[in-house]
């Protein structure tokens, strides 16, 4: 386009240099006059020699002499010009001939320039533009897929990062985790403690069992006492027998009540005897019972005093674990969250690719529309009309949608230093409120 | 109550953008690739905010605020632009449409919540 734009009458006529070498005197104009003054001497060499002949035939005078002469030399000269002018006249119209021939083969290569450039835009065009969507295309398909890559594991991060704060919150965060503690603690207190009420109320038994011991011992003696007190009936009896065998038949009757007396001392010793065995079996029993509950006791007591140790030594070591757990949670959500963050920048930064797909994008369109434009030219005007360059760039710079886009293309329709990278992109983060 | 909020843009990698930025915040999300597409979206739900782009295939951005405008159940759905477009011209034919709010890309997260917590 520039090409076109630039060519000159006076730089496509190379045959203007040979124009300037016919300097001789010859020009269009001059050449004009020069045959006029030979076609007068000529005429005038003519009238002489008519003259001549005349003054030859009537008879010859100095004066008339002179003035065929002078009409002789002038006509010679003016015979001389011609010559010469019919010359020069010859090489300029060579000259002319030869600029022509030179200026149509020009102007044929010229067309052929333009013919070239045409089919090659025609041609070429198509392929940038197709070139142009194919890395754009590319381009947005890897940007959308890392995005949405990146998209997933910000969700994913979100997950682990709501599953382990709920997970520290059921255990209790913070403070609840040790109030948490704390109460357990107290619980499992409490249940020792009542262990140790329960071992009490053990020994209080024990007591109560030892003093039915004695009791026990008691009721031996009791019974030993009855059986004594059945030996002397019956030696009593026995005495009252003798005694009533002494009185004859009149202590017979009191032979009777001594024998019965004697019967029941019998039966008394007897219920002593077996209130004895009695008493001895419930005492060994006992003993051995109290001798076991004693066990018992201090097998308890041992239990429970270890079962204390144990839980204030697991309660320690879950308290340092689940403190631990604790630490490491807020470490890992800490963590988590910053990934996220960052996950979040980068997927921020992606929002380049919108801004260089719809400047590619219009690049495009640019193509197609100065393919159509050429397109119209050469149907519509012949190829004779020259594009209309300005409609075209206004049609170009009515299509962006950003800022960089104009900026280059004032800068370069201007004729300027084309936008470079130190013009930075500015983040418009404030936001319009209508 | 979860707020819904419709995105509307041609680009993918911006739709994708925009909705971790507010899920994130706790919004539900609803996306539609142009305008066209977000008006087959408007079946009935409830709709707090549709924040669109302006250059769009089939729909722009301006058509589709002209279009929501004249939809008796969402025509006081506020309508937020998000664009690479910046000129003054573009933001009064805009607000001209029924727009809310004019934000342009690329957008902070933070630019870009604290508008929707203003007009969601």
């Amino acid at each position: 386009m520039s090409t076109i734009n630039t060519l000159t009458p006076e730089a496509s006529f190379p045959g203007n240099q040979d124009n300037d070498a016919l300097d001789g005197g010859v020009s269009n104009g001059s050449c004009f006059h020069s045959d006029l003054l030979s076609f007068l001497i000529i005429l005038a060499a003519l009238v002489s020699l008519g003259m001549f002949e005349a003054l030859y035939s009537t008879g010859f005078s100095q004066q008339s002499l002179i003035y065929c002469a002078a009409l002789l030399v002038v006509g010679s000269y003016g015979g001389y010009r011609l010559q010469r002018t019919r010359r020069a006249h010859t090489g300029f119209l060579n000259h002319v001939e030869q600029a022509t021939c030179h200026y149509k083969a020009e102007t044929e290569r010229l067309h052929c320039h333009v013919d070239s450039l045409e089919g090659l835009f025609t041609q070429a065009f198509p392929v940038w533009s197709r070139q142009i969507g194919t890395s754009r295309k590319q381009t947005e398909e890897g940007i959308v897929e890392l995005t949405q890559r990146f998209s997933a594991m910000v969700e994913r991060l979100e997950h682990v990062i709501n599953v382990s704060k709920s997970g520290t919150e059921e255990l209790g965060d913070g403070e609840g985790m040790i109030v948490l503690f704390s109460n357990s603690q107290a619980s499992l207190q409490s249940v020792i403690e009542s262990l140790k009420t329960t071992l009490a109320q053990e020994d209080q038994m024990l007591e109560q069992v030892r003093s039915l011991a004695v009791q026990t011992d008691e009721l031996t003696r009791f019974a030993g006492g009855i059986k004594q007190i059945a030996f002397e009936i019956n030696m009593l009896a026995l005495n009252a027998a003798v005694e009533a065998a002494h009185a004859g038949d009149q202590g017979k009757g009191f032979a009777v009540v001594a024998s019965e007396v004697r019967k029941l001392a019998t039966l008394s010793a007897e219920l002593g005897k077996r209130i004895h065995d009695k008493t001895e079996e419930i005492d060994t029993v006992m003993s051995s019972t109290l001798q076991r509950a004693e066990q018992s006791k201090e097998f308890s007591s041992e239990a429970v005093s270890s079962g204390k140790e144990i839980i204030e030594t697991v309660f320690a070591r879950l308290h340092e674990t689940i403190t631990s757990l604790q630490e490491d949670g807020v470490t890992l959500r800490s963590s988590g969250e910053q990934i996220r963050s960052e996950i979040v920048d980068v997927l921020v930064a992606f929002q380049f690719q919108d801004r260089a797909s719809q400047i590619l994008t219009h690049v495009e369109d640019d193509i197609e529309d100065l393919l159509a434009r050429l397109g119209a030219q050469r149907t519509e005007t012949q190829g004779r009309m020259p594009l209309d360059v300005n409609a075209f760039l206004m049609g170009q710079s009515a299509n962006y949608s950003t800022e960089e886009e104009r900026r280059n293309h004032s800068n370069k329709v201007a004729g300027g230093v084309p936008v470079t990278e130190d013009a930075p992109i500015t983040e418009e983060a404030d936001v319009t409120f209508f | 109550m979860t707020k819904t909020i419709l995105i509307v843009d041609d680009s993918e990698s911006i739709r994708q953008v925009v909705g971790i930025t507010l899920k994130g915040a706790g919004y539900e999300v609803i996306e539609a690739c142009d305008g066209r597409d977000a008006l087959s979206k408007l079946t009935g739900q409830k709709i707090h905010l549709i924040v669109s782009d302006v250059n769009m295939p089939n729909l722009d951005g301006i058509g589709l605020v002209k279009e929501v405008k004249q939809n008796p159940q969402y025509k006081f759905t506020p309508i937020m632009m998000l664009t690479t477009e910046a000129g003054d011209s573009m933001k009064m034919e805009g607000k001209a449409a029924g727009a809310k709010a004019w934000l342009v890309k690329p957008f902070q997260p933070a630019a870009l919540l604290a508008a929707v917590a203003r007009l969601a």
